[in-house]
C-alpha cells in the first residue's frame, strides 16, 4: 500500500506542518519561554501555598493570585500539549495524507520550504549540514564534514525539482521501513541525486547500499509499551502442570540475555517456524545450518515473542524450554540414570503441557550422545515425536544433519527441515550496528561504519572457524575491549585492521612502510636463508606481492607451488624461510608427511572420520591457521585419492571435511613437494636449454611415469624444478649453518666460536653428497663441530667471553666418518 | 483526501477524547490479559495445575477415590479461577469509573479554567479591599 505513495504531489500550502512550524517558533519564542518559566514558578508557588499558606495567612490577595497564575499556567501548558499532540498526530499521517510534504519530519519541513519549486543542492545540503544528526551521520562515514562544508562553499550546485527530490526520499525511506522523511534521510537521498555528491561518495567508497544500512543505524526503536500484547497473565501457571525434574534441566530461552540486535537477522525464517510448529503432521522442527549463523539466537527471539504473545493463536501461551543435555549427562550416574533423567524430563514436557522443547545440538542426542556419555538417548525421544501434543526444534549443522538424519527415514518424517543460511550482508550489518550501539553506551566508544564493513568482511575472511555473524560479533567484542583498555575512543576502518592484526598477527589493510621494505625485497631476504634456487625464490615472492597488493580477488589459495627435486636442495627449507620471512614465525608453517597417507583409510585422518567424530589433521590444522604456509612433504607418496582432493583445494579453494564444514585454504600458501624422478633431473638439466621447456619435459615424464596426473599438475600455480646442489652451494650452506651455531654458541654460552675457512671447506667436502644435497651437511657438522665443542665446554677447557678457534686439523682429528644415508 | 490541520478546538473536544478513549481501550485489553480472562474463561473447570490422575484396571473404591480427588482440583480450580474474575470485573469498574471522571474532567476544563480566573480575579479584587 506504501508504495502507492510514491506518486503524490507536493503541497507546501496545505499541509499539517505549515500550522505545527507557526506553533513551534511562537513557544520557541523567548517572550513564551519566559511567561512559560515565570507561570510554572507561580503555579508551584500557588500550589504550597494552597497546600500550607491558606492555613498559617489566609488572604484574599494571594488565593486569587494563585487562581488566576494557576489559570495562566494551564493555557500555556494546554498550548504545548497542542504542539505535543500536532506532533504525534504527524506522526500517524502516512496511513491518510495524499501530500508528500506531510511525510516530512518538522525539521526537513523547514528546511526544504524555502525550495517550493527547485532546490539548489549546494544550498540545502550547507542547511542540513547544521543539524547534529547529519554531521553525526558524516562521522559514521568517517567523511569530515568540515571538509565536505569548504567544498560546498565554494558553490557551483545544482538545480534539482523538489517534487523529485521528496519522491525520491519518501521511496528510500519506505525502502527502510521508516515512516517519515528526517533530515538525515534528506541528505542521503540529495547526495544520491546531486552529481557532485555523489562522486564524492564514490570516491570515498561509499556505495547505495551502504547509505541504505548506514541510515537503519539511526532509526529510532519503535516504543512498544501500546502495543497489545497477550502474555497470558498471572493465571498462565494454573494451567502448567508440575514439573520439577524438567525445570532442573531446562532453561526458559524467553529469559536469555539477548538484546533486540541479535534477533534481527532471519525475520522470514522465524516466521516459517511459526508456521512450521502449527502443521497437525511434522510439526516438530530442525534448524539445519552451520554452528554460529543465528540459530538459537533465532529460536530466542520466538521464545520472546511468544512470552509477550506476539504469535499466532495456536502457538499462545506456550513456552520454549532448553533442555540442558549435557547437564543430564554428567547429572547421572550411569547409562540407566542418565535415560531415567531423560525419560522423566520428556515425560514432564507433556505433564507441563505449555512446553516447546529446544535442542541446541541434535547430534548429542544421535551419535556425540554415545561419545560423551556411551548413552544413546534418540530412542526414548522418538515415541514422543509421533504425539501432537510434544513439539520439539532442534538445530543440527549440515553434516550432522547428513549423517545422521537424512539416512534415518524413520527419524526424518516426524520432522519439518528448515534449512538456515548465514545472514545477509544488510542483515549482518544491522546485528553489529546494534552491538556497535550497545558498546557506545557501555564503553563511551564511537564506531563508524567503514569500521563495521570491515570488521565483516574480516571476519568472513579469515574467521570462517566461526560463520557470520558469531565471528564478527566475537571479533567485535574483542574490538571493544582492547578500545576501552587502551582509552581509544573512535574505533574507524584503521583501528579495526590494527586490533585485527594485534589478535591475529595477519597484516591487513594498507602496507606499512617496514611491510613494504620486507615484500619488495622478498627475494633478497629468502636469498639470506636459501642458497641459490633464484626461480623457486622468484616466483614464491611474485606470488605473495601480488596478494598483499589485493591485485587477486580469487578464492584460490595465495599460491600453490610444486617443488620437484631430489632430497637435500632446499625444498623445505624454502617454505620454511618463507613461513618465517613472510608469515612471521616458522611455526606459521603446517608441515604433513604425505608418505603416512598412502592407504585409502588414511583420508578419514586427514580430513576427518565421521564414525569417530574424530577431526581430521590437515581440516583442523587450516581451521586453527587461517594464514599459513602448508607444506607437503613427498607429496607423491600420498594415495591418489587424497591427491584427489587436492584438485579442489588448488581450484576452488576449500574442501568439506568429513563432517560437513567448509575449510577455506584462500589464505594459504600451498607448497608441495616431491623427490619423485630426482634421478631424471640431472639428466633433464645437463642436456641444457631454457629452464622452462626443462620443467615441461620433467612434467611430462611423472605424468608418463603415473607420479602425478596432468589435471594435478596442472592445478598448481607453478611447478618448480630445484637443482641439485653443487660443491660450491654445499660450502656456502656450511657457512650459513656455522654462522647460526655460532651465534646461538655465543647467545647461550658466551663462547665466540670461529670456524677457519680451510675448516669450512673441510666440512663441505665431507657433507657434500652429490645424491643426498645438504642433507648430510648438517649431521657432519653436529658431529664434528658441535662435538667437538661440548666435549670442550664439559673437559673446562674453554669459558666464558673467549674464543674458540675451529681449524682444518680440528676437523680432521675429530674421528668420524659421515654414515651414507 | 486532503488533511485538514486539527483546530485546538477540534483538538480539545474530537481527538484528545478520542485518544483517552484508545489509551482506555488498552488499558482494558491489558487488564483482560494481566488477569488471564481468556485464559481462565477456556479452562475454569480445569483441574488445578493440571493435578489429575487416571487409574485404570484399578478396584472400583479406588477408581471412585481417584475421580473425587479429581473433581477436588478441579473445584479447587475453579475457585481460584472464580476470585480471580470476580477481581478482574471489580478493576474494570474502577476503570471504567476513573475513564468517565478523566473525560468529564477533560471535557469541562475550559469551564474549571474560567471558573479559576472568575475566581482569581474575585479574590485578587477582594484582596485588593475592593470588595464586591
Amino acid at each position: 500500500m506504501a508504495y502507492k505513495k510514491l506518486e503524490l504531489a507536493a503541497d507546501f500550502e496545505h499541509t499539517l506542518l505549515k500550522n505545527l512550524s507557526t506553533i513551534n517558533k511562537q513557544i520557541k519564542a523567548p517572550l513564551f519561554r519566559f511567561l512559560r518559566s515565570i507561570f510554572t514558578l507561580l503555579a508551584i508557588a500557588s500550589f504550597l501555598y494552597f497546600i500550607i499558606g491558606i492555613f498559617i495567612w489566609p488572604n484574599n490577595l494571594y488565593v486569587g493570585l494563585a487562581l488566576v497564575s494557576l489559570g495562566f499556567f494551564a493555557i500555556l501548558e494546554a498550548y504545548m500539549g497542542y504542539f505535543g499532540f500536532l506532533s504525534g498526530y504527524i506522526k500517524r499521517l502516512h496511513f491518510k495524507t495524499n501530500n508528500l510534504v506531510d511525510f516530512l519530519t518538522l525539521d526537513a519541513y523547514e528546511e526544504i520550504k524555502k525550495y517550493p519549486q527547485n532546490i539548489d543542492s549546494y544550498n540545502l545540503a550547507l542547511d542540513l549540514l547544521k543539524y547534529p544528526q547529519v554531521q553525526l551521520f558524516l562521522f559514521r562515514l568517517e567523511i569530515d564534514s568540515k571538509y565536505l562544508k569548504n567544498l560546498l562553499l565554494k558553490g557551483g550546485g545544482t538545480n534539482i525539482n523538489t517534487q523529485d527530490l521528496l519522491q525520491a526520499a519518501l521511496a528510500f525511506v519506505i525502502s527502510r521501513d521508516i515512516n517519515h522523511i528526517g533530515v538525515i534521510n534528506l541528505f542521503s537521498v540529495l547526495m544520491q541525486k546531486d552529481p557532485f555528491l555523489s562522486n564524492f561518495l564514490e570516491e570515498n567508497r561509499i556505495e547505495e547500499n551502504d547509505l541504505k544500512f548506514i541510515n537503519d543505524w539511526f532509526k529510532q526503536n519503535k516504543n512498544g509499551f501500546f502495543e497489545l500484547r497477550f502474555t497470558g497473565g498471572v493465571a498462565r501457571d494454573w494451567t502448567v502442570g508440575y514439573s520439577p525434574v524438567l525445570d532442573q534441566f531446562s532453561s526458559n530461552m524467553a529469559f536469555t540475555p539477548l538484546a533486540d540486535w541479535q534477533d534481527l537477522a532471519h525475520k522470514a525464517k522465524k516466521e516459517e517456524l511459526k508456521k512450521s510448529l502449527l502443521q497437525n503432521l511434522r510439526g516438530n522442527v530442525l534448524l539445519i545450518g552451520a554452528p554460529g549463523i543465528g540459530k538459537r539466537s533465532m529460536v530466542i527471539g520466538l521464545a520472546k515473542d511468544l512470552r509477550d504473545g506476539k504469535c499466532p493463536y495456536g502457538l499462545a501461551y506456550k513456552r520454549i524450554l532448553q533442555i540442558n543435555v549435557a547437564d543430564i549427562i554428567t547429572s547421572g550416574k550411569d547409562a540407566a540414570g542418565i535415560r531415567e533423567i531423560f525419560g522423566r524430563v520428556l515425560r514432564e514436557v507433556l505433564i507441563a503441557g505449555d512446553v516447546l522443547v529446544y535442542f541446541d545440538n541434535l547430534a548429542l542426542l544421535l551419535g556425540g550422545g554415545e561419545a560423551l556419555g556411551r548413552v544413546n538417548l534418540i530412542d526414548l525421544l522418538t515415541p514422543y515425536l509421533q504425539n501432537p501434543n510434544f513439539r520439539i526444534i532442534a538445530s543440527i549443522s549440515d553434516g550432522d544433519y547428513d549423517n545422521y538424519i537424512s539416512r534415518n527415514v524413520g527419524l526424518a518424517q516426524f520432522f519439518t527441515s528448515i534449512g538456515m543460511q548465514q545472514p545477509s550482508q544488510g542483515e549482518n550489518i544491522l546485528i553489529l550496528e546494534g552491538l556497535a550501539l550497545m558498546y557506545e553506551a557501555s564503553a563511551s566508544i564511537f564506531f563508524t561504519y567503514p569500521a563495521l564493513i570491515r570488521a565483516i568482511e574480516l571476519s568472513r575472511e579469515y574467521f570462517w572457524k566461526e560463520y557470520l555473524p558469531l565471528s564478527a560479533i566475537n571479533f567485535m567484542q574483542k574490538v571493544a575491549q582492547n578500545a576501552s583498555s587502551g582509552n581509544k575512543q573512535v574505533i574507524n576502518k584503521e583501528e579495526i585492521e590494527q586490533a585485527f592484526a594485534k589478535i591475529t598477527n595477519i597484516e591487513v589493510g594498507e602496507i606499512k612502510s617496514e611491510e613494504k621494505i620486507v615484500l619488495s625485497n622478498l627475494e633478497q631476504v629468502l636469498h639470506k636463508k636459501i642458497v641459490d634456487q633464484a626461480e623457486p625464490i622468484k616466483l614464491l615472492s611474485e606470488a605473495i606481492r601480488i596478494r598483499r597488493a589485493g591485485i587477486k580477488s580469487s578464492k584460490k589459495p595465495i599460491g600453490s607451488f610444486l617443488f620437484l627435486g631430489p632430497t637435500g636442495v632446499g625444498k623445505t627449507e624454502t617454505a620454511k624461510a618463507l613461513a618465517a620471512t613472510y608469515f612471521n614465525k616458522e611455526e606459521s608453517m603446517i608441515r604433513f608427511d604425505m608418505s603416512e597417507y598412502q592407504n585409502r583409510e588414511d583420508i578419514y585422518r586427514f580430513i576427518g572420520d565421521p564414525k569417530t567424530m574424530v577431526p581430521g589433521k590437515l581440516t583442523e590444522a587450516v581451521k586453527n591457521n587461517p594464514f599459513c604456509v602448508i607444506l607437503l612433504d613427498e607429496f607423491e607418496k600420498a594415495n591418489k585419492d587424497i591427491l584427489n582432493l587436492f584438485l579442489q583445494i588448488l581450484d576452488e579453494g576449500f574442501l568439506t571435511d568429513a563432517f560437513g564444514a567448509k575449510v577455506q585454504f584462500h589464505n594459504h600458501l600451498i607448497i608441495a613437494t616431491s623427490n619423485a624422478g630426482s634421478d631424471k633431473i640431472q639428466a633433464i638439466l645437463a642436456r641444457g636449454g631454457d629452464f622452462n621447456k626443462q620443467t615441461v619435459n620433467f612434467m611430462n615424464y611423472l605424468v608418463r611415469e603415473h607420479h602425478f596426473t596432468p589435471e594435478l599438475l596442472n592445478r598448481f600455480d607453478k611447478v618448480v624444478m630445484f637443482k641439485p646442489l653443487g660443491r660450491e652451494e654445499i660450502y656456502q650452506i656450511a657457512q650459513m649453518k656455522l654462522a647460526k651455531l655460532e651465534k646461538e654458541l655465543y647467545n647461550l654460552k658466551r663462547i665466540k666460536l670461529e670456524v677457519e675457512d680451510d675448516a669450512v671447506l673441510e666440512l663441505a667436502k665431507l657433507g657434500y653428497n652429490p645424491q643426498f644435497g645438504a642433507r648430510g651437511l648438517e649431521r657432519t657438522i653436529r658431529e664434528k663441530v658441535e662435538s667437538l665443542v661440548a666435549k670442550k665446554i664439559i673437559e673446562g677447557n674453554i669459558a666464558k667471553n673467549k674464543q674458540m678457534i675451529i681449524s682444518r686439523e680440528d676437523i680432521e682429528k675429530t674421528k668420524f666418518d659421515v654414515p651414507q644415508i | 483526501m486532503q488533511v485538514i490541520t486539527p483546530s485546538f478546538f477540534a483538538f480539545w473536544y474530537k481527538e484528545i477524547p478520542r485518544e483517552i478513549v484508545f489509551y482506555f481501550r488498552i488499558l482494558a485489553y491489558k487488564l483482560l490479559d494481566y488477569f488471564s480472562v481468556p485464559i481462565v474463561l477456556r479452562t475454569f473447570f480445569a483441574p488445578w495445575k493440571r493435578d489429575e490422575t487416571y487409574l485404570q484396571n484399578a478396584p472400583l473404591n479406588l477408581r471412585m477415590q481417584n475421580w473425587l480427588m479429581n473433581q477436588v482440583s478441579r473445584l479447587i480450580g475453579a475457585s481460584l479461577r472464580g476470585f480471580l474474575l470476580i477481581t478482574y470485573l471489580l478493576t474494570f469498574l474502577i476503570e471504567l469509573i476513573f475513564l468517565a471522571l478523566v473525560m468529564i474532567f477533560w471535557l469541562f476544563f475550559p469551564l474549571v479554567l474560567a471558573t479559576l480566573f472568575a475566581l482569581g480575579i474575585y479574590y485578587l479584587i477582594n484582596g485588593l479591599g475592593y470588595g464586591l
